[in-house]
């Protein structure tokens, strides 16, 4: 009897398992359909209701980029074409998207160049990922566990595994810090697009406080989480130009 | 009784009178009038009488007869006589002009009366004209000392404008009698910092006037006029008027109104400036907050249309608005109107047409706003309000612009492509199967594996580390290794007991009971292996407070195993009961230690 649920359930599954992905893809390409009909609004939602359900892709995000482009509403278009960039398989496309939409915009900010360690963080985050280099962290501190382990208690290899031991936690331990200090640059920080046609940058989180810029639709702008979190319906944000200041939230939206 | 025949005869009257009226009026096509150079005169100035017949033919004109002057004296009873002729559109205007040169004798107001004139035959009459005359002794006698012979003024319609508003500014000349203006030219430089400033067109050349300033006689004439347009409020400066005037001083005053342009020898340049002027702009009132504003001032008319009311999408629709009438046109902004989404907007055209004749700038001012539509559906402009200030009546007029709309179809190209319309460079949608991610991944510093491969190093190093270091001190410190092997070798000589128990050698037995616990006190407490007196192990033992019936055990065992080898060894269970007395000896003995 015990057998027989298990053989079922496990049948059960093998068929509802692929009746889902067929069905977010039935909904993506009904979706794709109402895009090309020029049917956008339509094609946004279906689209959106995809991703409420934790389906995300790519192509999705991409399509969602193009709707929104096609509504004049060009900052949610790039963040849409900024979330594709993320994945291979869109990644060409949203790139070029999204210098088609900056072509578009009728102001730009003035960018500053990123420092240095900024450079260097993102390139680890976008390039490597903290879990490899989390991993790699843990792969040298065990091999620096042995060479240690090795060097104490057999005597054979001492002068080897003193070395490789020694070295290896010592290359775990800063890969370690790198990967705290990746971690806490992405947790901490983030990327988001101002989607409003123009909002105000204030001093502080206060409409009555004195205005330091303006960010127009389109401003690409680095988001502080941690400054923000105890200021409820503002951002702390970094414009391009280097200039820092709180804007009201639903005037950015942050990439996640 | 009314009589037939009488009435007949004034019937044909009226008729025949009927019929040749319009030939007698035919036949006046002439004008008389009278006129004198001056109306304000002074005590002894001399002056003109202008007696003008004008027609269209010459014509048979007596000379006029004067009647009867009163405060006035007759320089001449025969007057001179000058005659014209002008040709303008074909048209030919003979002009005979007859002129009584007359000097003010008495004070007050009086009247020239008609004068009489014989043309072709018949007595024609003047109008009357009323004239003033005044004594030079009650005006002033420095005023004449404070304005120059010749000077240059600007005049404004309105000193106090509201921004936008147009106000008129007037380029007057004034000149005593005896110069003659022979050209006039605007030297460039005129500053008008603040406003807008419109060159009106002056049909007529310039037409002097004989006005008195400061007691003294000049004559004025207006030669340009611009129009301003305050562009900001607060206090603006028209800066100095310079202008090169060619002037001619008469050495007589025979003819006072002679050509204004008139020719001459002696002739010179002088370079005028008018005096700066400051004015204090206004600024518009507030306009209703639902309004939009284009700065508009003056008398508009607003006009909005779309070209098309149906298009595809990608097609152009344009959305004119025009701006008409007399007012600050060229300064009008484009209106901002609420558009609803998903157009595609360009670059205004904007066009004016602007007209600069009279005393008031005038024209139409269009701008056009290119829209083209991204996706099918109807689209609305909503109506609007556009807000315009009446300078006149210093209030807004608010112009209604009705709702406007068109519809957008669906191209005939159904995809979305690279090089359509206004999406060219923009990559057409991703079709086909996407590949779909349902979660996102938890970082993997979040995970419990994580923590666990990094804690079990950390535990392997730290207890590698002490094992080392016991390694370490078991083979450097003998006291420690001693210590450390105490218990283990004191089972080992209990074992060996055992041994020797069940091989029944009891000396031996015995031998290696007391080894056991006088190596396993000697051990723990770090005293030398041998030679140590039972007596001071035992003390050892006290010290460390140990039971006095642990004492008691170990001294009877010490005892024993001490004197075995000369008494007799007890049963085999006696030994094994000592055996086991040993190992509980041994256990609470560590304790202690």
């Amino acid at each position: 009897m015990k057998t027989l649920s298990t053989v079922l359930l496990f049948f059960a599954a093998t068929l509802y398992t692929p009746s889902l992905v067929f069905a977010q893809q039935s909904n993506f390409e009904q979706a794709t359909e109402q895009l090309e009909q020029q049917n956008y609004r339509e094609a946004i939602s279906q689209y959106q209701q995809i991703a409420d359900r934790g389906h995300h892709s790519g192509a999705l995000w991409f399509n969602l980029g193009i709707g929104y482009t096609q509504l004049d509403s060009l900052g949610l278009a790039k963040y849409y074409f900024l979330k594709s960039s993320d994945y291979p398989q869109t990644k060409a496309d949203a790139q070029s998207a999204i210098e088609y939409v900056n072509d578009r915009f009728n102001r730009r900010s003035a960018t500053l160049p990123t420092l240095p360690w900024e450079r260097f963080s993102n390139y680890l985050s976008n390039q490597i990922g903290t879990s490899s280099l989390y991993s790699m962290a843990l792969i040298f501190l065990y091999l620096g566990l042995a060479g240690i382990l090795i060097f104490w208690f057999y005597g054979k290899f001492r002068t080897y595994s003193y070395y490789t031991g020694i070295g290896a936690v010592v290359m775990s331990f800063l890969l370690f810090v790198t990967a705290f200090y990746v971690q806490y640059f992405d947790n901490r920080y983030g990327t988001g697009v101002v989607i409003e046609r123009q909002s105000i940058v204030y001093q502080s989180p206060d409409t009555s406080s004195s205005e330091i810029s303006t960010a127009y639709e389109g401003y690409t702008v680095r988001v502080d989480y941690q400054e923000s979190e105890n200021h409820q319906g503002w951002i702390y944000i970094r414009l391009e130009n280097g200039m820092k200041g709180w804007i009201e939230n639903q005037a950015v939206k942050a990439l996640e | 009784m009314i009589k037939t025949g009488k009435l007949l005869i004034l019937s044909l009257l009226g008729l025949f009178t009927a019929l040749l009226l319009p030939l007698d009026l035919f036949a006046q096509d002439f004008t008389l009038e009278a006129t004198v150079t001056e109306n304000r005169i002074f005590v002894g100035e001399q002056f003109n009488l202008n007696i003008e017949v004008s027609g269209s033919s010459m014509r048979d004109v007596s000379l006029p007869t004067l009647p009867q002057l009163s405060g006035v004296r007759v320089l001449s009873s025969t007057p001179s006589r000058s005659t014209s002729i002008s040709i303008i559109n074909g048209r030919t205007t003979t002009s005979t002009t007859y002129s009584f040169s007359l000097i003010a004798r008495d004070t007050g107001v009086h009247t020239i009366p008609p004068v009489s004139i014989q043309i072709d035959g018949e007595t024609r009459t003047t109008n009357s004209i009323q004239i003033e005359i005044i004594e030079k002794g009650n005006l002033s006698t420095d005023g004449s000392q404070q304005l120059p012979d010749i000077f240059l003024e600007i005049e404004l319609d309105d000193e106090n404008p509201v921004t936008g508003q147009q106000i008129v500014a007037s380029v007057v000349l004034y000149f005593k009698q005896g110069i003659e203006i022979t050209s006039f030219q605007p030297t460039a430089g005129w500053r008008t910092d603040g406003f807008w400033k419109e060159e009106l067109e002056n049909i007529r050349q310039p037409e002097p006037e004989s006005v008195i300033l400061n007691g003294v006689r000049y004559r004025t004439a207006t030669l340009l006029r611009y129009a301003l347009f305050p562009s900001r409020s607060g206090t603006l400066t028209l800066a100095e008027y310079p202008m090169s005037v060619g002037v001619r001083t008469r050495p007589t005053r025979n003819d006072p109104f002679g050509s204004f342009f008139g020719g001459g020898v002696n002739q010179r340049r002088v370079s005028l400036e008018s005096e700066p002027i400051e004015m204090e702009v206004k600024p518009l009132p507030e306009a209703d907050e639902n309004a939009v504003t284009i700065n508009a001032v003056g008398n508009l008319n607003i006009e909005r249309s779309l070209n098309r009311s149906e298009v595809v999408t990608g097609e152009t629709v344009e959305l004119t608005t025009t701006i008409q009438g007399t007012g600050n046109v060229p300064l009008v902004r484009r209106p901002i109107y609420d558009l609803p989404d998903g157009l595609d907007l360009y670059t205004p055209e904007e066009s004016s047409n602007i007209e600069r004749r009279g005393l008031s700038i005038r024209g139409d001012k269009s701008f056009t706003e290119l829209l083209v539509p991204r996706t099918p559906g109807r689209y609305s402009i909503p109506e609007q309000q556009i807000a315009v200030f009446d300078a006149r009546n210093n209030r807004y007029k608010y112009v209604a612009l009705p709702a406007v709309s068109f519809s957008a179809n669906p191209s005939s190209s159904r995809n979305l492509t690279a090089t359509s319309g206004s999406n060219q460079g923009m990559p057409g949608p991703i079709t086909g199967l996407a590949v779909w991610n349902n979660q996102e991944s938890t970082p993997l510093y979040k995970t419990s594996l994580f923590w666990i491969l990094l804690g079990v190093p950390i535990l392997a190093l730290v207890a590698g580390y002490l094992k080392k270091s016991q390694l370490d001190r078991l083979k450097f410190d003998q006291n420690y290794s001693r210590n450390y092997n105490a218990l283990e070798k004191a089972q080992t000589r209990i074992d060996q007991a055992k041994q020797a128990h069940e091989s029944q050698k009891p000396k031996e037995l015995y031998n290696q009971l007391h080894k056991a616990l006088t190596g396993f006190i000697s051990d723990k407490s770090g005293l030398p292996e041998a030679g140590i007196p039972d007596s001071d192990l035992i003390e050892k033992v006290i010290k460390e407070n140990a039971a006095s019936e642990t004492v008691k055990h170990l001294k009877q065992l010490l005892d024993k195993c001490a004197t075995i080898s000369y008494a007799p060894a007890g049963s085999m269970a006696d030994q094994q009961a000592d055996i086991d007395k040993t190992e509980r000896l041994i256990k609470e003995l560590k304790k202690l230690f």
